[in-house]
């Protein structure tokens, strides 16, 4: 009776560890000749299974095993009330054993997990076709799976007091350089906050410079993507709620290599992967470009072309800037809109804005047809970019240029470039040079970033990072 | 350091500003110039196309001045947008005006780093403003017309290849004489064409101009040839006569420059374009044909240089070796002077190297 008595006392002391939520499950159940109070939450477990274990366990018991608890997926504990509310909150199954005070512990969470789909902002043409989910479980095999060895290490903790997020960065450690690996963990361990809800949050703490426009880490869902950039001895952090997987150190040319080049073949993927770089250029340059011509330098417009260029500027009310600033801003709201959108409404507002508004717009004399031409030219441009960071980037920083094109011509874009440059050249990702092999400057490299070189030359371990006098870096 | 460079950083913007700003739509594009008067009186007229309701057309505005410059700002007083003339595509300088030193008008087009300095250059016959509005049609854009017709004619070889920069180069020479193309209008037509080149002395215009034919044969006298250079003969032989042109395809110049004379060797490649006389493939007829080329095309070279020297205008450039390698002779005295005065006899040796399409 004493027994009883302590058995409810417990269950109604769990109860309130929980806020009585409603979709806790605490009951008491007969173990053997004894009492035992099971407690999960009803969401995050199935009851079914549950039952199931708790037979082979119970069979465990009584065929008098020493270790009765201890199977693939249970434990057994000493009862704490931490042990208790961390086990339940991560969705396993407490068995707690008032009498002896012990706590069984049952993992088998279930969560609804997605199919492993392509990602909608990574796709490719050859190639696999799957990517990450909301599970890191889930991640990791699709990893694994790749590559088949020993050396692939996960290392995970946990950080933000509230929320308790998981955080897991993997490596090869036979090619990571082990400062690197040293030095992400140390920097995960210092992040002091309450709330870790997404990569991004954990991308800020980790970042080299925040305030620099250009990305420092490669964002990424496809697997292949992740497992080719782990060979080069880089190293993949991911979240257990969030499909993206960060990749660091990166250098600027990471973003502009696609697995689409590899897939297909040397001399198709050396040319996309230049009229990539190509398009860095037009994206940030074209416009500013076209408002120093206008406004400064007309004198280098052939007259073929320089009459043509008149007549369409020549009832233009506003300056080119203010042409180019409206435009702009009709293809930033163009675009943002139709991501919020569904598809279907989403493909809508494309063809609304890119044709109806365009050709109203020029036809209303707010804005000449060149400077359609020239921002419909920089908006495809900057959607080349196969990284989405990268892309929003390059669609921030042409505005400076722009601004400085207008008010000071040629001498202004040679300014900003020459800002630009030495930005890039500051920058780093995880204390690795973002603007390698340009600077530090090694050609040896050029022909695996500008170009794809063949897998049949490809001898040497690629690594984007090097140190040491053997070049080769880490500790092989 | 860093803060003085910085402060270098943000002095230089001084350097360029929106003050420099000059708005492609508050600027008139000239392409086409003309200067006629004589010094301190200069009348020009620029040619211009303006943009109404989506359409262009073209027009034009007179202006003078004591200088060039100054005709320019009297013409914006007449125009909507101030005139631009870094577009420029064709400089005329009228007949009369370009007997003086024709430098003092086009200075200015050397001062403004803006200019087009790859503009064509061209003497015309006669009053310019009836080039500016011919009487007939050649397009509304006269100056586009000109600009092709240049152009062609360069192709040809009827004109010298040079622009307002290189003019500047062979105007201050004392070695090479000037030479430009010469414009006038067609008077059964009216439609202005190519007459030939206008020889100067110095800086002045001699009043002497070559025909087509000749201006060929300046042209290959300096070995520049354009893609193409054709001439035609009627070939007689035997009291057989057939039209016959050639083409030419290589040109091998030897000047022998000696005290008292210099004899100019030239070597010409054809290919036969038009021969309807059959027996090409004959080795005598070829034979036949490059005798008969030679000697005509010797006559008609010496002929050329003989205008040449009439006129005192070096324009092949004999003086340039005979400046370098020659000091007794360029000692003599003004090049002008020796050249006109020294006997030079020219030597055209003609090979036929193509007969027709196949060989």
């Amino acid at each position: 009776m004493d027994d009883m008595v302590s058995t409810d006392s417990l269950i109604l002391y769990i109860k309130k560890i929980f806020h009585n939520s409603s979709d806790l499950f605490v009951e008491e159940t007969k173990w053997q000749d004894r009492t035992a109070v099971i407690c999960y939450y009803t969401v995050m477990t199935e009851g079914a299974q549950v039952n199931l274990q708790l037979e082979l366990i119970r069979k465990r018991a009584s065929d008098g095993l020493i270790d009765w608890g201890e199977t693939a997926i249970s434990s057994v504990h000493a009862f704490s009330v931490s042990t208790l509310t961390e086990s339940v909150s991560s969705g396993f199954v407490a068995v707690i054993f008032p009498e002896t005070n012990l706590l069984l512990q049952i993992k088998m969470p279930k969560f609804a997990m997605r199919s492993p789909n392509e990602p909608d902002n990574e796709h490719v043409i050859r190639g696999s076709h799957d990517g990450f989910v909301e599970g890191f479980d889930a991640n990791m095999s699709l990893i694994r799976k790749r590559l088949a060895i020993p050396d692939l290490v996960v290392q995970s903790l946990r950080i933000g007091n509230d929320t308790k997020t998981h955080i897991n960065y993997v490596y090869i450690e036979s090619i990571a350089d082990e400062d690197v690996v040293a030095d992400v963990k140390k920097r995960l361990e210092s992040i002091k906050s309450n709330k870790v809800i997404s990569i991004g949050q954990v991308e800020d703490y980790l970042e080299d410079s925040v305030w620099s426009p250009f990305p420092q880490f490669l964002n990424t869902e496809r697997p292949d993507r992740v497992v080719a950039n782990l060979l080069e001895g880089k190293i993949a952090l991911f979240t257990d709620s969030s499909p993206t997987a960060l990749i660091a150190p990166v250098n600027f040319f990471s973003f502009y290599e696609s697995p689409d080049d590899y897939n297909g073949r040397v001399l198709v993927g050396s040319f996309y992967r230049l009229l990539r770089m190509l398009s860095f250029m037009t994206a940030i340059f074209l416009p500013a470009f076209y408002i120093a011509v206008i406004g400064f330098h007309s004198d280098i417009i052939p007259l073929e072309l320089g009459k043509q260029v008149k007549l369409a500027v020549n009832d233009i009310p506003y300056r080119p800037i203010f042409e180019a600033l409206l435009l702009e801003l009709f293809i930033e709201l163009i675009r943002e809109s139709a991501i919020r959108l569904p598809t279907p409404i989403g493909q809508t507002v494309g063809i609304v804005g890119g044709l109806v508004i365009g050709n109203a717009i020029v036809s209303a004399g707010l804005v000449s047809n060149f400077m359609v031409i020239v921002v419909a030219m920089t908006a495809i441009s900057s959607f080349v970019v196969p990284s989405w960071e990268m892309n929003m980037t390059i669609r921030i920083i042409r505005f400076p240029f722009m601004i400085a094109a207008s008010l000071f011509g040629f001498f202004g874009i040679a300014i900003g470039t020459l800002v630009l440059f030495i930005h890039l050249m500051n920058v780093s990702s995880l204390k690795q040079p973002y603007f390698s092999p340009i600077v530090p400057f090694d050609p040896s490299r050029f022909k695996d970033v500008f170009f794809r070189s063949p897998y049949v030359r490809l001898k040497k371990q690629q690594k984007t990072f090097t140190h040491g006098e053997d070049k080769e870096g880490g500790n092989r | 350091m860093k803060r003085n460079a910085c402060i270098l950083l943000i002095c230089s913007f001084l350097l360029s500003g929106c003050w420099d700003e000059r708005q492609y739509k508050d600027i008139t594009i000239v392409s086409l110039i003309g200067v006629e008067g004589k010094p301190g009186d200069v009348k020009a007229q620029f040619a211009y196309p303006t943009f109404e309701d989506g359409s262009i057309s073209y027009s034009t505005s007179k202006g003078s001045g004591k200088t060039l410059r100054e005709a320019r700002n009297d013409a914006n007083h007449r125009t909507m947008e101030g005139l631009n003339i870094a577009s420029l595509q064709v400089l005329f300088i009228a007949e009369d005006t370009a007997k003086s030193d024709i430098y003092e008008y086009i200075d200015m087009l050397y001062r403004d780093p803006r200019n087009r300095l790859g503009a064509h250059m061209a003497i015309v016959q006669g009053d310019l403003a009836s080039y500016f509005k011919p009487s007939a049609h050649v397009g509304d854009d006269v100056a586009t017309y000109y600009s092709n017709l240049l152009e062609t004619a360069i192709r040809y070889t009827f004109i010298p290849d040079i622009d307002i920069q290189q003019v500047s180069t062979v105007l201050f020479a004392e070695d090479i004489s000037l030479s430009l193309p010469y414009i006038e209008i067609e008077k059964e037509s009216g439609i202005p064409e190519i007459a030939g080149t206008a020889l100067f002395n110095k800086k002045e215009f001699t009043g002497e101009t070559l025909d087509k034919k000749e201006s060929i044969l300046l042209n290959l006298l300096r070995k520049k040839k354009g893609s193409f250079a054709r001439f035609s003969y009627i070939w007689k032989s035997g009291g057989e006569e057939s039209p016959l042109t050639v083409q030419v395809v290589d040109n091998h110049k030897q000047w022998k420059i000696s005290n008292d004379k210099i004899e100019a060797f030239y070597k010409l490649k054809l290919s036969v374009e038009e021969f309807p006389h059959v027996g090409l493939d004959k080795k005598k007829v070829i034979k036949e044909v490059e005798d008969f080329l030679s000697k005509e095309m010797t006559k008609e070279f010496n002929g050329v240089v003989k205008k040449l020297q009439e006129a005192k205008s070096d324009a092949v450039g004999f003086g340039r070796p005979v400046r370098a390698f020659h000091p007794a002779l360029w000692g003599k005295g003004d090049w002008t002077e020796t050249f006109a005065k020294l006997p030079i006899s020219v030597k055209v040796k003609v090979e036929v190297l193509r007969t027709d399409i196949l060989n």
